[in-house]
C-alpha cells in the first residue's frame, strides 16, 4: 500500500483494520496527530487530506492508498513554524499542547473552506462567494477540537490573526 | 476490531453485486461505522469502500436532488441546491 505523506510516498504493508491514525503513529513514527478519544469526539488526530481535514482515528489506512496526508510534521519545522503555529506560540493557544497539531491542521482546513463559501450552521447568507471568518464562525467550525487546558482563548486569537485575511466583507455571488 | 475483508467498488454496479455477499456492508464516511467496528457492534465480513464512487450531486427534472454515494455531508452543506433547498425550509 502507497501513501504520500507530508509530499514523499511512503510504502508499507498494513492490516486492513489500522486506522489512518495508527499509520501515521505507529508505521510511519509521526508522533504530531494525537490518539485522545479514538472515536472522533476530540479532534486531536485531525489531518489532511488532500487539504481537507478529516479525523484520522475513523478512517482507514486502506481507504487513503494514493491520497495526500499532511500532518503538523508537513506544516512547519522547529526554526521555520507555519505562520499559524507562529501564532499559537505568541497568544499561548496552548498548555500541555496535546490538541495542539489537530487544532493546527483543522484552522488550516476550515480556512479553505471559508474560501470556498463552505457554509456551517451559524452561517446566515448561504449564496455567499467566500464566508468571512467572524467569531461565532469560528467558533463554531472549531468545535470538533477539544482543549482540555481551556487555552481556547489563545488558540482563537492566533486563528484570528493567521487568517485576518478573512475577515474582509463577504462578496456577493453574481445573480445565476 | 474482528478482520474484515475489504473490497473498494469501482462503479456502481460491482458496489451492488459486492453487497450481495454474506456479512457485506458498505463503508462511506465512517463515521457511524468505524468506531461501531472498533467496539465490535458492527462486524462487517466484508467492507464494501464505495468512497470513490460518483461525488456529482445533480439537480433532477422534478426539483429534487440526486446525491452520489461518494458525496461527503460538507459537500452537500456547500451545493447550491442543497442551500435553496434548506433556505426554503425543506430538510436541515
Amino acid at each position: 500500500m502507497r501513501w504520500i505523506v507530508n509530499r514523499r510516498e511512503v510504502e508499507r504493508e498494513v492490516d486492513v483494520r489500522t486506522s489512518l491514525l495508527d499509520l501515521l503513529r505507529e508505521h510511519l513514527h509521526l508522533f504530531g496527530a494525537k490518539k485522545g478519544c479514538n472515536q472522533g469526539a476530540c479532534g486531536a488526530c485531525t489531518v489532511l487530506v488532500d487539504g481537507e481535514r478529516i479525523n484520522s482515528c475513523l478512517a482507514l489506512a486502506v481507504q487513503y492508498q494514493g491520497r495526500e496526508i499532511t500532518t503538523i510534521e508537513g506544516l512547519g519545522a522547529p526554526g521555520a513554524l507555519h505562520p499559524l503555529q507562529q501564532a499559537f506560540v505568541e497568544h499561548d493557544g496552548f498548555q500541555c499542547g496535546y490538541c495542539t497539531p489537530g487544532q493546527i491542521c483543522s484552522a488550516i482546513g476550515m480556512a479553505a473552506e471559508l474560501r470556498n463559501g463552505v457554509p456551517s450552521y451559524v452561517t446566515t447568507d448561504l449564496e455567499a462567494e467566500m464566508i468571512a471568518l467572524s467569531h461565532d464562525e469560528l467558533r463554531e467550525r472549531m468545535s470538533g477540537n477539544l482543549c482540555r487546558c481551556g487555552a481556547y482563548n489563545g488558540i482563537v486569537d492566533a486563528i484570528h490573526e493567521t487568517f485576518s485575511d478573512l475577515a474582509a466583507p463577504i462578496p456577493k455571488r453574481e445573480a445565476a | 476490531m474482528n478482520p474484515f475483508q475489504y473490497d473498494r467498488a469501482s462503479d456502481v454496479s460491482a458496489a451492488l453485486m459486492a453487497r450481495t455477499r454474506a456479512g457485506a456492508q458498505y463503508l462511506g464516511g465512517g463515521t457511524n461505522l468505524i468506531d461501531l467496528m472498533r467496539e465490535t457492534i458492527e462486524h462487517p465480513d466484508v467492507l464494501v469502500d464505495v468512497t470513490g464512487l460518483s461525488r456529482d450531486i445533480e439537480e433532477t427534472n422534478g426539483g429534487g436532488l440526486k446525491i452520489g454515494a461518494g458525496v461527503k455531508n460538507t459537500a452537500v452543506a456547500a451545493d447550491r441546491g442543497a442551500a435553496a433547498g434548506r433556505r426554503a425550509g425543506h430538510g436541515g
